[in-house]
């Protein structure tokens, strides 16, 4: 089973390597440690944010440059370290390993695997911290990232190249987005790279496994940070993360990134920040914690076509607290996106999931990259839901209400329910436009409130085994054409006649 | 007695019995006429009505005849249109049965196919985690060579190392050194 | 600044010969240094470390051994 020549041949190999010279270093002692923070005296040529080797192994990145000392978080070993220890400077900045090879892997912010599935051989870094395309390197978001959910594909589109933040309470199926729209991405030919930022171990392997079970880890990198790992680490994940992005959007490949979550990142950094005797500002934050998330979301971008055309979608995550989206991070985080999928939990326990809050999302650009057919479809959608809201606000006082707002209410109803969608049901596009075009239509008028989920999830596999002929017509890059929307509403009414039963049921039933 | 006629001999014979009975011919006129009084009186004041009436029953029984008629054809009518509607109810459900069971179908091959990739990444990834283990046993054992030959290095080394070999050292390094600030 | 007067602190397993000596503080000169400090650490098994200031020179056949030790 194991080849020992070869272990043998191996060591000699990498004898030979070792150069026989003595070298010469940059070195400073540690003066002192603790928390995780080190001051060296000396290092006098040691840049921001390099990584410096501690003597027996540890590393450290160095954070503050003062006049007769540095001070460096450690990366690991924060009590092993001891003062009057030599501290080298490697003189390199913080990199991250890249490459396709880290496709399928879990990887710690450093590219050292976590997955126990060997060494990655690449060769390849990139720096951390790197500035963001320039302006003129910018194209226009143009081509729809397609997240499966009925709800954010019809009402919130979110463009290749946008940053939409995903925000909400606990509970209220953040990730879970997130998660759905990775899983979407399996024939969009769209790399995924999830950032996990001091989650809980067992949430980030359940995420793991839903992506491995899903086979989605075949285009998806998870880096990740776990919440003991040490805080520069966790600081340094969504950067890492976007290094390893940008390497393959200067490719021109498309790329998504989703930072689970950067509620977590600030206070990491602010964790680090109090640590190096930084001075605090509003909620305890250091008052560079907006250019922390702004630096990190501005390298988001779409490329223009002489670049190359790649793209970084950024789907940042921020946690509030009872639905407080104007304390700090968020604030901050929702001025610097393109827009933000508003979660409630009180729509989640009500049992509206995905949990969307219709009136308060927005997207900023995605509304251009919508696909055609969608985007004419869908432009009705917003306007009715408000309309059923307010009408519903109404109808709690009971008053007696004509026909006319009767329907409006019994179909805002329905779309309400067409709307809700279950995890890892992801729909395509051609489904989207045949649930739009029926739930907006006549048709659903006959099929009673109690059945409307039933009705639709039906609708589309009897679409998609006995229609397979119309699925094919629909070109979602153009207008759906009369001829065509009458024909696939007279299909779902033949299916209402299969699945509901006939008129005369269908009053009693109605009653 | 002979000599007379039959004829006279009857005629004698009956006004003999009127005479008998004491009927006078004016009588029987009356009679005669009585008679046909009470019969028109009759045919006017009964039979004509029951008459009438006896019509009408006719009418009415025809006519329920009719509607009986009517009925039965409608009944036919109404049983060849139920059956119409039975096939083709029927005819629904066959297609609506066919349709469920092409959508079963459908869902059970997605299923196993699924779980057919499920298990194949399965075997996969214990393949890869297997070749993996095995590796790490390999640079396990690399380390441990490598560390036991460093400390004997070291052991020997230091007591075997000449003053002679010691300046030739410092005196490489500090070319080297010199070399790499000059250029 | 202090550099005038650093003083190089050079650990040697053993004490060098003339020769040696003069050839090391030609080496520190050239670095700004006047004057030299010897240490004897028979620990660092051969060679030479020198350390001006912040910078270190090791020549030393520890960390050369270390060196093999890490790359395996």
């Amino acid at each position: 089973m194991l080849d020992l020549t070869k272990i043998g041949k191996n060591l000699k190999e990498k004898i030979a390597e070792v150069s026989e010279t003595g070298d010469s270093h940059n070195t400073g002692r540690i003066i002192y440690s603790g928390d995780g923070i080190v001051r060296i005296s000396g290092l006098s040529g040691v840049k921001y944010n390099e990584l410096l080797n501690v003597k027996g192994g540890y590393r450290a990145l160095a954070l503050n440059l003062e006049e007769d000392s540095v001070g460096a978080v450690l990366f690991s070993g924060e009590d092993k370290v001891r003062f009057g220890d030599y501290v080298y400077a490697t003189g390199s900045t913080a990199e991250m390993k890249v490459g396709e090879e880290l496709l399928g892997r879990i990887v710690n912010p450093l590219g050292e695997p976590l997955d126990g599935l060997g060494e990655i051989h690449s060769e390849k870094t990139r720096p951390v911290e790197f500035p963001a395309p320039a302006i003129m390197d910018r194209g226009k978001v143009n081509k729809p990232l397609q997240t499966g959910i009925l709800a954010i594909d019809s009402m919130i589109p979110i463009g290749r190249g946008q940053r939409e933040l995903i925000i909400g309470d606990r509970q209220t199926g953040k990730t879970a987005i997130a998660v759905d729209t990775i899983l979407n991405q399996k024939e969009e030919n769209v790399i995924c790279i999830y950032v996990s930022i001091g989650q809980k171990a067992s949430s980030l392997s359940k995420t793991v496994n839903v992506l491995r079970d899903g086979g989605a880890m075949k285009y998806t990198c998870i880096i990740c940070s776990t919440a003991d790992d040490s805080a520069p680490m966790q600081y340094l994940a969504p950067y890492s993360g976007c290094a390893l992005a940008e390497y393959f959007m200067y490719q021109g490949k498309d790329v998504l990134i989703v930072y689970d979550d950067l509620s977590k990142h600030a206070v990491a950094y602010r964790a680090m920040s109090l640590l190096l005797k930084r001075p605090a500002g509003r909620e305890a934050y250091p008052g560079d914690v907006f250019y922390l998330h702004s630096r990190l979301l501005e390298r988001a971008a779409k490329l223009s076509a002489e670049k190359g055309g790649g793209s970084i979608t950024a789907l940042p995550i921020v946690e509030t607290l009872a639905g407080d989206i104007s304390a700090y991070i968020p604030t901050n985080v929702i001025s610097i996106t393109d827009g933000q999928i508003y979660l409630e939990s009180e729509l989640f326990n009500s049992g509206v999931r995905p949990a969307v809050n219709v009136g308060l999302s927005v997207s900023r650009v995605g509304g251009s990259a919508q696909r055609k057919a969608v985007r004419r479809i869908s432009g009705q959608l917003r306007i009715n839901l408000a309309q059923y809201r307010e009408l519903a606000i109404f109808m709690q006082f009971g008053s007696d209400l004509d026909a006319e707002t009767q329907k409006i209410l019994s179909r805002g109803a329905k779309l309400t329910n067409v709307l809700k969608q279950r995890r890892y049901l992801n729909y395509s596009v051609k489904e989207m436009i045949v649930l739009l075009l029926t739930v907006q239509s006549h048709v659903v008028d006959s099929v009673p409130e109690k059945k409307i989920g039933e009705y639709t999830e039906g609708l589309l596999d009897y679409f998609r085994i006995n229609r397979a002929d119309l699925m094919e017509k629909i070109d979602p890059d153009a207008e759906v054409t009369e001829e065509l929307s009458k024909d696939i509403l007279a299909a779902a009414e033949e299916y209402l006649n299969y699945s509901i039963g006939d008129n005369s049921q269908r009053s009693i039933n109605d009653v | 007695m002979f000599g007379y006629s039959t004829e006279t001999m009857i005629l004698s014979g009956i006004s003999d019995l009127f005479e008998k009975l004491n009927i006078s011919w004016v009588s029987i006129v009356l009679h005669l006429f009585n008679l046909v009084v009470l019969t028109v009186a009759l045919y006017l004041l009964l039979f004509r009505p029951v008459k009438k009436m006896i019509r009408q029953r006719q009418e009415n029984i025809r006519k329920i005849e009719k509607d009986n008629a009517e009925l039965s054809e409608e009944v036919t009518r109404l049983k060849n249109s139920t059956e119409e509607v039975l096939a083709e109810a029927k005819k629904e459900a066959a297609s609506i049965h066919e349709n469920a069971v092409k959508v079963a179908e459908r869902k059970a091959d997605d299923i196993l196919a699924d779980a057919k990739r499920k298990a194949k990444d399965l075997v996969e990834r214990t393949e890869t985690e297997m070749t993996q283990e095995r590796a790490k046993l390999a640079t396990e054992i690399e380390k441990q060579i490598a560390e036991v030959s460093v400390s004997v290095a070291e052991k020997v080394i230091g007591k075997e190392i000449t003053a002679q070999e010691d300046k030739k050292l410092i005196e490489e390094s500090l070319k080297e050194w010199s070399v790499e600030k000059n250029g | 600044m202090a550099e005038r007067n650093l003083v190089a602190q050079i650990t040697v397993s053993r004490k060098p010969d003339a020769d040696t000596e003069k050839k090391i503080m030609e080496f520190i000169k050239s670095r700004g240094c006047s004057d030299a400090e010897y240490v004897i650490d028979p620990n660092i098994l051969g060679g030479i470390v020198i350390q001006i200031g912040n910078e270190i020179y090791d020549g030393s056949l520890r960390s050369r051994l270390e060196k093999i030790r890490r790359a395996l």
